[in-house]
């Protein structure tokens, strides 16, 4: 047996303080992980699932460190949760912790001076602060030169090659480079394989030391269903999660999906809540406390609810949707089953999993017409607004900002107040680094196709993506012992959950605000319109299907969907009610849209007046990418020749940025007609899909 | 932009970075304190090494430990406001570089700048140049004689290396950057303003173009600046043209004589139509007299140990 020497006496004490138990020992691996960090001085990278004891590392080298005189802890930690789990933790040991993030700007100057005066021994940050311009400039000077110990969560993050590599933790990356070295660092992550691993001790320096563990899971028994029906999957989690026993997590690949499946859960009596990154920081903290309080049974989340969400009672997690790569599923089924005997892991495999994850490949990176239009405009402009460079780059406002701050990450732009400016540094398109690390996202996903498909022990396979050098055959998995769960739904449910697919009529929402000038022509406060109803999404089944038949093989929108815009109008019931009815004209030749207004005037039984004509052919509005050249787009195109002066329906096929309504029932309004409501058979926004 | 360890220990200790209010130590004092720290086996980095006792090294003073010590610890703020200027495109080489101009650190010695900061090409710092200066106020005859050189300059296949102000230091850099030629701008001050023009970035782009400053890159002008950037503009090139410089006074004639008396770099003056008040005097001083924009050849060709003759000269006046 090793000797025992006054460091390891004094670390095993505060584990007794932090556990309350004294009969515990320290994990293999944790003492030598804080010796590094805390009596050595060194960089650390811990690579170990989550649950095993990470924190107790940092929290136990911050009191040793600090009782050495040294300065505070900081955690760059993106999770939200986590920070408040923590700061209970921490007062275990004595430690006075606190944070500074985006909801607390007025506390920050007492913060500092509580740094300054030796009064925090933990600061929990966000990566986001680091790479916000004002933090960088007036708090990390003094916080850096404070600093005892800096502890990455999360740290795969920093890796180009990791599978949620962000933009934020680059910037994070570069902060740690130009730290200098006396400052010892701690990365941990429970989600890395070898080559993610190579990449951050790449990052970290040279002498990292890398203590990394087994991924085995004993209570998690894992399973796939491959249903590829969205209904049919709908049913199954709504005949099947009355049936588990805790309360766990349902992952969808996109907020609307989550959305949509939590108000599916909630329609058939299932406590559960949809949770996406859309949502406020408090609403989201409230959300995990109250799963973490048994308060629901379900939470439908996206990605976002992904890192260390730190509920070890979670004793499911399913899958409505499948992730686009083994890592990113490893991790978020590993929420499951840290603290129970029994957990599931269920994948369901769907037929749009590819689609969406195919786009999410193909938009990760600005394309290089957009780039070079910004940062060419950039240049010439001795900098430029947000609002300035939507009008000079064809692309959402979202995705502007995305790509500016991959940009400026990249170090070919940067930010002063609120204007853009290109830097001085020679900036050439990455083609080669996308194609690579987008071949790498393809293999993943192939690997994910693989895992859904595959006869082979399903942990056994997650563990060797991961690299995990003791993978073997778990003996809990239905490809080990046989099917946990039927794939087998109840007809009725499947047609419920069709009716509630296809029934998803949604608010069209008017424009309130022109994003730029339009010469004066639109005066939306005076000439507003009303709010009004899509029959379907685009990318629904059922209905959206009728759509696209309709627009691109048949030329002619079939009569059923004539009775079920009529009958969807009959419920609405606006008020006042529409006396008549238009048509907003498209600029291709045929009388797709004429055709169908004139049908549903007949069904809905009022007069059908033909009011607007065409007098500019402006290319396809979906082809606009932002606010400004979307109005711009429909900004005289369209002319009013006769108009009534009562309530009017304003009919289109598609709905997507909204302006095409706002702005052409805004000219009817201002022709004298009464108010205009809006009525698409489909919205193509992207937010809807 | 990577910054080594020593280099972070230079940009530690010698610039303002992260707080102008850091008392730094003088290019002196640190080139006696690396020295001490070599002798002693150690390299700059290791006063990050909280075991090393920088009092026991033999040849480090106290006061220096001392203001070591104080500086160290805000060393992270420093070298955190360098990562932030890389964000914008300037980078940073100091005297641990490979990449510090060899000319700077044979010339200067111990006043070599420990620091440097620029924009833009910095490979462009170990290729020849040709310097060309002078006042700012000068008349039509005087500009044609900087652009000609500076054209010479480029078909001789130098860069040319100026001082970035108006007048003579202008003309001659767009007179080179447009006849296809390289050029390097030495600032006395604002280089992070600089980079906001449009013209500055598109020359950036392009690629013939490097920007460098001693001065923190926010700072603003100060005289002892300009004299600084003076000594650079030197020291950087294999030779330096006074296209008009006036007597006993202006940055021109002070930059002019500094060079000759400390031998930072070769003095070249014209001597011909456009010349300025103080010329024929720099010849006295021992300044290479060009009346002819052809004779730039000869001159080039010519063997560089001119220096200790002008040395030898200035101290022979006395």
């Amino acid at each position: 047996m090793r000797a025992v020497d006054d460091f390891e006496v004094r670390a095993l004490e505060l584990l007794y303080d932090l556990t309350g138990f004294d009969n515990v020992q320290f994990r293999e691996g944790q003492i030598e992980a804080i010796k590094a960090v805390a009596e050595d001085g060194k960089r650390a990278l811990v690579v170990q699932r989550t649950g095993w004891g990470k924190s107790a590392v940092y929290l136990i080298a911050t009191r040793l460190l600090r009782d050495g005189g040294s300065g505070p802890t900081v955690i760059v930690s993106p999770l939200l949760a986590l920070m408040r789990n923590q700061l209970q933790m921490t007062e275990r040991l004595g430690l006075h912790a606190t944070t500074v993030n985006s909801t607390n700007p007025e506390e920050w100057k007492a913060i500092f001076t509580d740094i300054k005066d030796g009064m925090v021994d933990l600061l929990l940050i966000s990566p986001e602060r680091l790479n916000n311009q004002e933090f960088h400039r007036d708090v990390m000077p003094v916080l850096f030169s404070q600093i005892g110990l800096l502890v990455i969560d999360e740290v795969h993050c920093i890796s180009d090659w990791g599978h949620d590599f962000r933009p934020d933790y680059r910037r994070l990356k570069q902060v740690v480079a130009a730290l200098p070295p006396n400052i010892p660092v701690l990365g941990t992550t429970a989600t890395a394989n070898d080559r993610v691993v190579a990449d951050v001790e790449d990052q970290l320096g040279e002498n990292l030391q890398v203590f990394r563990g087994t991924l085995e899971r004993d209570s998690l028994a894992l399973q796939v269903l491959n249903i590829a029906n969205k209904a049919e999957r709908m049913a199954w989690l709504a005949q099947n999660i009355p049936l588990l026993s805790g309360s766990g997590i349902v992952y969808c690949l996109t907020v609307h999906d989550a959305d949509r499946v939590g108000e599916w859960l909630r329609s058939v009596g299932i406590e559960a809540l949809s949770y996406t990154g859309q949502m406020t920081n408090e609403a989201r903290l409230e959300i995990e406390g109250r799963l973490s309080d048994g308060d629901l049974k379900v939470v439908v989340a996206t990605s976002a609810l992904a890192m260390g969400y730190d509920n070890p009672r979670i004793e499911f997690v399913i899958h409505y949707q499948t992730p686009g790569s083994p890592i990113a599923y490893y991790q978020q089924v590993g929420r499951a089953g840290r603290a129970v005997d029994r957990a599931y892991g269920i994948a369901m495999s769907g037929w749009e999993d590819q689609e969406i994850q195919d786009w999410f490949i193909s938009t990760a990176f600005p394309t290089e017409v957009n780039t070079d239009a910004a940062l060419t405009n950039l240049a010439r402009s001795q900098g430029m607004t947000l609002g300035e460079l939507e009008a000079v780059v064809n692309l959402r406002h979202s995705r502007i900002v995305a790509m500016l701050k991959i940009l400026e990450v990249e170090g070919a732009v940067y930010r002063e107040g609120s204007r853009w400016f290109r830097s001085a540094q020679r900036w050439a398109y990455p083609m080669e680094r996308i194609t690579a690390v987008s071949a790498d996202r393809r293999a993943e996903q192939e690997a994910m196709r693989e895992y859904v498909s595959t006869g082979a022990c399903l942990m056994e396979f997650l563990r060797n993506q991961l690299d995990d050098p003791g993978a073997e055959p778990c003996g809990r998995c239905a490809n080990c012992v046989g099917p946990l769960f039927s794939a087998e739904v109840d007809a009725e449910l499947v047609e419920q959950a069709l009716g509630r697919l296809r029934g998803g009529h949604h608010q069209i929402a008017p424009r309130s605000r022109l994003p730029c000038d339009l010469d004066g022509k639109v005066n939306l406060r005076e000439h507003p319109i009303e709010s009004g109803r899509s029959l379907t999404r685009w990318s629904d089944p059922g209905m959206a299907h009728l759509v696209q038949l309709g627009k691109y093989r048949d030329g002619r929108f079939a009569d059923e969907l004539v009775t079920a815009m009529a009958d969807m109008i009959g419920k609405w019931a606006p008020t006042p009610r529409p006396t008549w009815l238009t048509w907003v004209p498209s600029s291709s030749s045929t009388d797709l849209v004429e055709g169908f207004a004139r049908r549903l005037a007949e069904v809905v039984g009022i007069e059908v007046v033909c009011s607007l004509r065409r007098v500019r052919v402006s290319p396809p509005q979906k082809t606009m990418e932002n606010s400004c050249q979307q109005a711009r787009n429909v900004s005289g195109a369209f002319e009013v020749i006769e108009h009534r002066t009562g309530p009017v329906l304003l009919v289109d096929d598609m709905v997507d940025s909204r302006w095409t309504f706002t702005i052409v029932g805004s000219q009817l309004r201002s022709h004298g007609s009464g108010p205009v409501y809006p009525v698409a058979l489909a919205d193509t926004s992207p937010g809807s899909q | 932009m990577t910054l080594s360890n020593d280099s972070k220990a230079v940009i530690a200790l010698t610039t303002r970075l992260g707080s102008s209010q850091r008392p730094s130590l003088t290019a002196q004092r640190w080139h006696r304190l690396v020295g001490a720290l070599r002798d002693s086996g150690h390299s700059p980095s290791d006063i990050f090494d909280s075991s090393l006792d920088l009092r026991q090294v033999p040849g480090v003073k106290r006061e220096t430990a001392d203001t070591v010590e104080r500086l160290l610890e805000d060393a992270a703020a420093a070298t955190l406001e360098a990562e932030e200027l890389g964000r914008r495109g300037v980078w940073v080489t100091t005297t641990a570089d490979d990449e510090y101009p060899p000319a700077l650190a044979d010339r200067l010695g111990d006043n070599a700048p420990p620091v440097i900061f620029g924009v833009g090409d910095p490979g462009l710092l170990s290729t020849p140049g040709i310097g060309i200066v002078g006042s700012r106020e000068i008349g039509e005859t005087g500009a044609d004689v900087a652009k000609t050189l500076a054209t010479e300059a480029v078909s001789l296949g130098r860069s040319v290396v100026s001082g970035g102000a108006r007048g003579i230091d202008q003309l001659a850099m767009n007179a080179a950057y447009q006849s296809g030629g390289s050029v390097i701008g030495v600032l006395a001050d604002s280089l992070l303003s600089r980079i906001r023009s449009p013209e500055v970035l598109e020359a950036l782009d392009e690629g013939r173009t490097c920007l460098l400053t001693q001065q923190a890159p926010a700072s603003g002008f100060s005289p002892a600046a300009a004299m600084g950037r003076n000594k650079l503009i030197y020291a950087l090139s294999e030779l330096t043209i006074v296209v008009a410089s006036d007597r006993e006074s202006g940055g021109t004639w002070a930059g002019a004589t500094e060079a000759l008396k400390m031998g930072n770099g070769q003095v070249v003056v014209w001597r011909g139509d456009g010349e300025g008040p103080g010329n024929s005097e720099l010849e006295k001083l021992g300044a290479i007299p060009i009346k002819a924009v052809d004779e730039l050849q000869t001159i080039v060709d010519q063997p560089t140990e001119v220096q200790a003759e002008q040395l030898s000269l200035i101290d022979g006046e006395r």
